[in-house]
């Protein structure tokens, strides 16, 4: 009992940490086998979550660890559940605006490039940049900022 | 046949010469070398014109607050003045001189029923004497014009430069809250009055820019839920879409002789520069390679691009001859400059400039490389220079919210252009056309 | 006739050349000299005319009392006054008068003197004469030797006291121009407002002409920019200065040698284009 207990608290501390979550399936029910990377939680209508917005350092396209294993795990729904995606890239208000576009767009076409390494037919993937044109947040601080420079995946 | 002079008439000569030359030396030649000065604004004058009072717009206000906002002139207040002459024959100059003044400016409107005609003129109070002399007239919708015509005519009298009161630009208004016309582009007055929305919609406008000849207008809109670039036609209102390529579509600038778009399209991988023949719909491309490459503005000639570009690793500014060249990097000082702007001599550019981490507005002198930064505001961006060369506008932030910024190219004088509703940015000074 | 001129043509021209000049330089320095001092002794020429003199002061005595006809307080004051000045005046006059004659009988009893001195010695002298001449001689080569050091030794005193007082005359001439020379830089510095389309390079040169109050009465551009807002606001700049009032207090022969006319050169060093 204590076992299963701490092996839950122990994934869920971990799945707070890296934000991801999987809808690894049943099999886990019958062992507490302890899941190192993802945590997964089913709702009633059986769907699952993913973090869709992926963030980035200033003046990069670099994606973060985490943003990898989101995206592959995106990449998974979508071999089984194909749709039509919409990859749009942001930058923050910084610097010039058609820079910022560009920028915008190479975060969106990292994590397309991503998706279609892991699988995903390319022609299912939109890709648009924003630039700074909509921010998510207002203000001018290094927080606003660094939750400006993203991609969401619509 | 000259007689040859005899040598006692020749010895007085002398002595009568040299005798004259040493009272002379016995005068000044005092010579002093004056090598520095200040940066006060002149003070001038501008007298309300008689037969002004109770129209529509006050003359006297806008010819004030234009040579004010230049930087360059300080307006003595109406209330100090102890007269209001209209001409030259009232006009005594001890008592200007008394108020402070440098200039005086008087004048005298008449309304010929169908149109206003104002005359005015300036004096040199200390030198006491007029200087200018002029009639100018517009339609009754025309006081604005009227006023800003005689400031110009002040402004280049007494600096030298053509004035830039009549001249108009283009911005970007985001009303930062949904609507259906949350993002605008705005024709206004160079001063801000008359803004006349050209373009409005929900979806994100940006990079306006102008054709030499004030025609014509480009910009980037994302009406269609991806950005795509257009021309719109003043007179007419009318819009054509000139791109609809995948990726980005951006940066659209006119060439100076207006027949070619320089722009960015990343349908071929990466951001690149390249040129469309606005006829034609010939592409071709600039630059080719896996960095970014945008932003581009032509030089003066028409045969270079300059343009922002990461391929030397941090954000530069280069050129790059359109018939064969490789890109030349321009700037070296700072870790970002990006969206240059050339002057309209061709000899500076402008551009956004990051320095200790902050973005300024800076200008570059092309043949030195020397560089010097023109604002003390920071988050600057997409500086404008006036068709005279002499100022920019540019976009900047003030109490959280987007305004627009005025310098002048010596960096000696700043102001804001306060908005009305939401952030404004992006501004286009047209050309004098 | 015109054969003649032609020959005679330099010298004419030279002539009247050289008369343009000398009247020209006179006039230039007509206004420079002082007015002459005040004649205060007319009792000099009073004395010669003593003769015919005599007459004036009872002739000024007369008229004075036709003055006391008159009822008005105020003028019998001022006719009191005059009278009691005239009464000065000519007790002066007959005091001056007095010590001519006493001077001029003096004169007449020592030329007497001198005379029957002469007769009497006459004899005596053509004697000693030879003797005192060589001693005379002597004496009076002698005495020029020494008047001859002493003027020398004089000479020299004042030969370098005038050089003393050169230098000293220069050192402060120099000074004066040295601290106007720092006065006007910054007077007109502190006015000069630049136009925008001024330039570094860019120069003009103005004439001022100054008079001892230090007002500048006189403002010419002799050598344009080529920008006329850049000469207007040169000229402007000095105009604005308008009076250098210190100079009020300058000795009026430095003021002529340095500061009546001034030579400006406007030289924006300090602009950041």
């Amino acid at each position: 009992m204590k076992k299963t207990y701490s092996a839950i608290a122990f994934a869920a501390a971990f799945s707070l940490l890296t934000g991801c979550a999987s809808n690894k399936n049943t099999d886990a029910s019958n062992a507490a086998v302890v899941e190192p990377t993802v945590e997964s939680t089913q709702s009633s209508t059986n769907t699952v979550v993913i973090d869709t917005t992926f963030y980035f350092e200033f003046d990069s396209a670099d994606l973060t660890t985490a943003a990898r294993s989101a995206l592959m795990l995106h990449a998974e729904q979508l071999a089984s559940n194909p749709r039509s995606i919409r990859l749009e890239g942001h930058a923050d208000e910084r610097g010039s605006r058609e820079y910022n576009m560009a920028l915008g767009e190479r975060r969106a076409n990292a994590v397309r490039d991503l998706l279609v390494l892991q699988g995903v037919n390319a022609s299912s993937i939109e890709t648009v940049s924003y630039g700074e044109e909509q921010a998510a947040e207002q203000g001018s601080s290094e927080m606003v900022w660094s939750k400006n420079r993203r991609v969401e995946l619509k | 046949m000259i007689k040859k002079l005899p040598s006692a008439v020749i010895k007085n000569l002398i002595v009568v010469v040299t005798l004259s030359l040493v009272a002379l030396q016995a005068s000044a030649n005092l010579f002093i070398e004056i090598n520095r000065g200040n940066n006060n604004p002149t003070p001038i004058a501008i007298v309300p014109f008689a037969g002004a009072n109770g129209l529509l717009e006050d003359i006297q206000a806008i010819v004030s607050d234009d040579l004010v906002r230049s930087g360059f002139f300080d307006s003595i207040p109406k209330a100090d003045m102890l007269a209001f002459p209209k001409s030259q024959a009232e006009v005594v100059y001890r008592d200007w001189k008394m108020l402070g003044a440098s200039f005086l400016l008087v004048g005298e409107l008449t309304n010929l029923g169908d149109k206003y005609s104002v005359r005015y003129q300036l004096f040199d109070v200390l030198a006491q004497k007029p200087i200018l002399n002029a009639t100018v007239s517009g339609g009754s919708n025309g006081l604005r014009d009227i006023a800003h015509a005689i400031s110009d005519a002040v402004y280049e009298k007494l600096t030298g430069i053509r004035g830039i009161f009549s001249t108009k630009m283009l911005y970007v208004q985001d009303l930062k809250r949904p609507s259906a016309s949350r993002y605008r582009l705005v024709y206004a007055d160079v001063d801000g009055a008359r803004p006349r929305v050209l373009l409005s919609g929900s979806q994100p406008i940006l990079s306006p820019s102008w054709s030499a000849d004030g025609k014509r207008i480009t910009y980037v809109s994302f009406e269609t839920t991806r950005p795509a670039i257009y021309i719109m036609e003043l007179a007419t209102g009318r819009k054509t879409q000139m791109t609809n390529f995948k990726g980005l579509n951006g940066a659209p600038s006119f060439s100076p002789d207006g027949s070619r778009l320089a722009l960015v399209l990343s349908k071929d991988g990466s951001p690149d520069i390249y040129v469309l023949d606005i006829a034609s719909r010939a592409l071709t491309r600039v630059t080719s390679d896996q960095y970014i490459d945008t932003e581009p503005n032509w030089s003066t000639d028409g045969n270079s691009v300059i343009f922002t570009s990461n391929r030397g690793g941090s954000v530069q500014i280069y050129q790059v001859n359109l018939q064969n060249g490789r890109p030349e990097r321009l700037t070296f000082e700072g870790d970002y400059n990006a969206r240059p702007r050339v002057s309209p001599d061709g000899k500076s550019l402008v551009m956004v400039h990051r320095s200790n981490g902050v973005f300024h507005i800076a200008s570059q002198d092309i043949a030195s490389g020397n560089m010097r930064i023109l604002t003390e505001t920071y988050l600057d961006e997409s500086p404008s220079i006036a068709p005279n060369g002499a100022m920019l506008l540019y976009a900047t932030q003030h109490n959280k919210r987007g305004v627009l910024g005025a310098v002048s190219m010596d960096a000696g004088v700043k102001f804001r252009l306060p908005s009305t509703e939401g952030d404004v940015r992006e501004p286009a000074w047209a050309p004098y056309f | 006739m015109i054969d003649k001129l032609s020959i005679n043509a330099l010298p004419i021209t030279v002539s009247v050349l050289l008369h343009g000049l000398l009247i020209w330089v006179v006039v230039r320095t007509w206004g420079d000299m002082a007015p002459p001092p005040e004649f205060k002794q007319p009792e000099f020429v009073k004395a010669t005319l003593v003769e015919l003199k005599t007459k004036a002061p009872e002739r000024k005595v007369a008229p004075a009392p036709q003055q006391k006809v008159d009822l008005d307080a105020d003028k019998k004051l001022q006719a009191a006054k005059e009278l009691e000045r005239k009464a000065q005046e000519a007790a002066k006059t007959a005091e001056a008068k007095q010590q001519a004659d006493a001077a001029a009988k003096k004169a007449q009893e020592l030329k007497a003197a001198k005379e029957k001195a002469a007769l009497e010695t006459s004899k005596e002298k053509t004697q000693k004469e030879a003797q005192e001449k060589l001693k005379q001689e002597k004496l009076a080569a002698d005495r020029k030797a020494a008047e001859d050091a002493r003027k020398r030794q004089q000479e020299s005193k004042e030969k370098a006291l005038r050089e003393e007082e050169m230098m000293v005359a220069e050192l402060a001439s120099e000074e004066a121009v040295n601290s106007f020379t720092a006065i006007f830089k910054d007077r007109i510095a502190q006015k000069w407002s630049r136009p925008p389309s001024a330039r570094r390079g860019m120069t003009c040169e103005l004439v001022i002409q100054l008079v001892p109050t230090g007002r500048i009465v006189a403002v010419n551009i002799v050598k344009s920019s080529g920008n006329e807002a850049f000469d207007r606001a040169a000229e402007q700049a000095v105009r604005a200065v308008e009076q250098i009032p210190e100079m009020r207090d300058l000795d009026i022969a430095i003021f002529e040698k340095n500061f009546r006319t001034i030579h400006l050169l406007f030289n924006p060093e300090d602009l950041r284009l």
